[in-house]
């Protein structure tokens, strides 16, 4: 994500005015990001509720902690990503007990092994419309993305979802660049192969 | 992954190459770099079918859409940061000690009141001027709206409407007090549109009083510089008449009670 001056110059008149107390100025920060979060939080959790839930509270943690964001060390856009990431990281070791019941990917019996993801889509009636197709396409990568670990899953959705590049995500994960990389490439051949395997099943 | 050599390049090295391949950033890779690297996932049995995964991995992700947040969560976010203890959102909350409510009336109500405050901002007439507007607050006062809440309230037309929505949610209490809030803005615009009416049809008496100031004002402007000059001659003589009336309003007031 490349930040060009003027934009890093725009951000910093926008907090400092937020810091100031301007409200409008807070509220044009919250219209900008809001967007980016939900679909990072939504993208890593499955599901619409907790994305929304994870959105309001990065947005809670950003306002109490504005006032430590040193402009010098940093696009917003990264130190925002640290913020939703860490929640993310938070919301996942709390769920992690009771992932059978708040996390859309569990089946139904909680196994590993019981409905699979291309029979799930089976069991749905099959329909030729292109757009129905590509939902259904949608719903299965989503899926696919959920049985990846936290660490993968995070380091593709902001590669290929997000489109930062690995300096920006090095920077937002706090982690090495060759790092980013090796979890990109991790992430992406998971995917490929659970894809692989369940749209056979599909098609 | 074992590690031998096949077209130049280790499978380790394959391997830490893949993210660069596919993502083709900056030109990371040098053609010849990247005709080996091919030649090697051809080749090699491991790596063949890794690169094709991570393609193909890579190529989902990418095909996934932006998904709209719901259409309340801005609104949400806004009520729920206005609902945070001011003690936790220091750099926010501390925003009126800095700036001060009259510099925030000010701004707000700047078509009818700056007229008034740079009236005030001349010594030998700010004490006059001081008691009128006391007076207002006086009047408010006995509507029951306190001054001190304006201390709260962000003035600026701006942030009128935010706070509209910011405190949407509050308790009830807050509701309360919000809307006492937006009922002194009210208030005081609505008395100040009544106070210029009024001084539509100024009696004798408060024309020459206007004519009074305006000699002294523009023996005061003789240092001024000219472009200024005339722009608050211009205001001041907005503001005169709404001075002429609010002093009339004091000397009401001063009968109720209070001082
Ligand atoms: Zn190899």
């Amino acid at each position: 994500m490349a930040i060009t001056a003027e934009e890093s110059q725009q951000t910093a008149s926008l907090i400092k005015r937020c810091l100031g107390g301007d409200a409008a100025a807070w509220e044009e920060i919250v219209r900008s990001h809001n967007r980016r979060i939900y679909n990072i939080c939504y993208r890593f959790t499955g599901s619409q509720d907790d994305a929304e839930d994870l959105t309001q509270e990065v947005f809670i943690r950003i306002y109490r902690t504005l006032k430590s964001y040193d402009l010098e060390r940093g696009a917003f856009t990264t130190w925002v990503t640290t913020m939703t990431r860490n929640l993310l990281v938070d919301h996942f070791r709390k769920s992690k007990q009771d992932r059978v019941t708040d996390s859309m990917d569990a089946s139904p019996s909680g196994e590993e092994d019981a409905p699979t993801l291309g029979d799930q889509i089976k069991d749905d009636k099959p329909t030729p419309d292109a757009t129905v197709a590509t939902k259904e396409t949608q719903v299965l990568v989503q899926q696919a993305l959920q049985k990846l670990s936290p660490e993968l899953r995070e380091a593709v959705i902001l590669r290929d979802i997000q489109d930062m590049d690995y300096r920006d995500i090095a920077a937002a994960l706090k982690v090495p660049e060759g790092t980013v990389k090796s979890r990109i490439n991790r992430g992406r051949t998971e995917l490929g192969r659970i894809l692989s395997r369940n749209y056979r099943q599909v098609n | 992954m074992t590690e031998p050599t096949k077209n130049g390049m280790k499978c380790a090295d394959f391997d830490s190459r893949l993210a660069d391949a596919l993502d083709g950033l900056d030109g990371v890779m040098s053609g010849a770099e990247l005709e080996a690297f091919r030649a090697h996932a051809e080749s090699c049995s491991d790596c063949g079918p890794l690169f094709t995964q991570a393609e193909s991995g890579k190529d989902w992700l990418r095909s996934l859409a932006v998904v709209e947040p719901p259409a309340n969560l801005v609104h949400n976010i806004l009520a729920r940061t206005s609902m945070i203890d001011p003690a936790m959102a220091p750099a926010l909350a501390t925003r009126q000690a800095s700036d001060s409510w009259l510099a925030r009336a000010r701004d707000f109500a700047s078509p009818v009141l700056t007229p008034v405050l740079g009236f005030m901002a001349q010594p030998r007439l700010a004490m006059t001027a001081a008691m009128a507007f006391f007076s207002v607050a006086l009047v408010m006062n006995l509507a029951g709206v306190h001054v001190s809440d304006l201390k709260n309230v962000d003035l600026r037309p701006s942030a009128i409407t935010t706070n509209a929505s910011l405190r949407y949610n509050q308790t009830t209490a807050r509701v309360v007090k919000y809307y006492e809030n937006i009922r002194f803005v009210y208030e005081l615009e609505s008395r100040m549109k009544e106070l210029k009416k009024d001084s539509g049809k100024p009696s004798d008496q408060d024309q020459n009083q206007n004519n009074d100031r305006k000699q002294q004002h523009d023996r005061d402007n003789t240092t001024r510089n000219p472009e200024t000059n005339h722009n608050e001659n211009y205001s001041f003589e907005k503001g005169q008449d709404v001075i002429a009336v609010l002093k009339l309003e004091r000397s009401a007031s001063l009968d109720g009670r209070q001082i």
